[in-house]
């Protein structure tokens, strides 16, 4: 069993709002860490299209998402 | 329907969306609401019985427990990351409701104005599953009483 196949067995818990608020803080943990490292490799150079292709999403939207948050 | 919220009541507010902002949530819930309220040193917040401090520690207790329930490492929680993106934060479909609830508590107990304290009174009245319910019972405090004491309160003042 894979980590993650672990993690959504035991995801399948009784209580779902536990299951809700991780996924939820999950998602935010995962936004945060995409932000902060699509503005690192905007400061070292990357263009969108690789920053898009690195995420696996295209450029138009890696820019639309991020373009005003870059500092 | 902000213009008919006492300046006290529209500070809350502002320091609910404050604290979503803080936090990097993407929108602004009832537990925010709840927290704006005691952070802004609105009246009726007192009667709440705990600081802004207790309820993030309380919040924070969730998410661990949440996170642990779910079997995720809690060691990936990170310290809150203020939101940089621009433009307004939506509203959770909760927090607009104890917003109107508000409009129709101060309407019930015949006043003019939206205080802070209709806030207080519209978010304890919110069902069992809500987040700003669940915070303050994980900080073990009881909506009802609470509730109660601001009603009273409120009589002994009028």
């Amino acid at each position: 069993m894979t980590e993650i196949d672990r993690v959504i067995a035991t995801a399948e818990s009784p209580d779902p709002a536990d299951g809700l608020r991780a996924a939820s803080l999950l998602r935010k943990l995962a936004e945060q860490i995409e932000a902060r490292h699509v503005s690192a490799a905007r400061v070292a150079g990357w263009s969108w299209q690789e920053i898009g292709d690195a995420l696996g999403v295209s450029r138009q939207a890696v820019h639309k998402k991020h373009r005003r948050n870059i500092v | 329907m902000f213009e008919r919220f006492s300046r006290e009541a529209r500070r809350a507010v502002t320091a609910a969306v404050e604290e979503a902002e803080r936090r990097g949530d993407p929108s602004v819930g009832t537990d925010h609401l709840l927290i704006g309220v005691i952070g802004s040193a609105a009246p009726g917040s007192d009667l709440i019985g705990a600081s802004v401090e207790t309820l993030r520690e309380a919040r924070a207790e969730m998410d661990q427990a949440a996170l642990a329930a779910t079997g995720v490492d809690a060691d990936l929680l990170v310290e809150p990351v203020p939101n940089r993106r621009r433009g307004h934060l939506p509203f959770t479909g909760g927090a607009k409701q104890v917003l109107e609830d508000t409009l129709r508590e101060a309407i019930g107990m015949g006043s003019r104005r939206l205080e802070s304290e209709h806030i207080v009174i519209a978010l304890t009245l919110r069902p069992l599953r809500d987040p700003a319910i669940r915070l303050l019972e994980q900080a073990g405090l009881s909506p009802d009483g609470i509730r109660t004491d601001l009603i009273q309160s409120m009589r002994r003042s009028a």
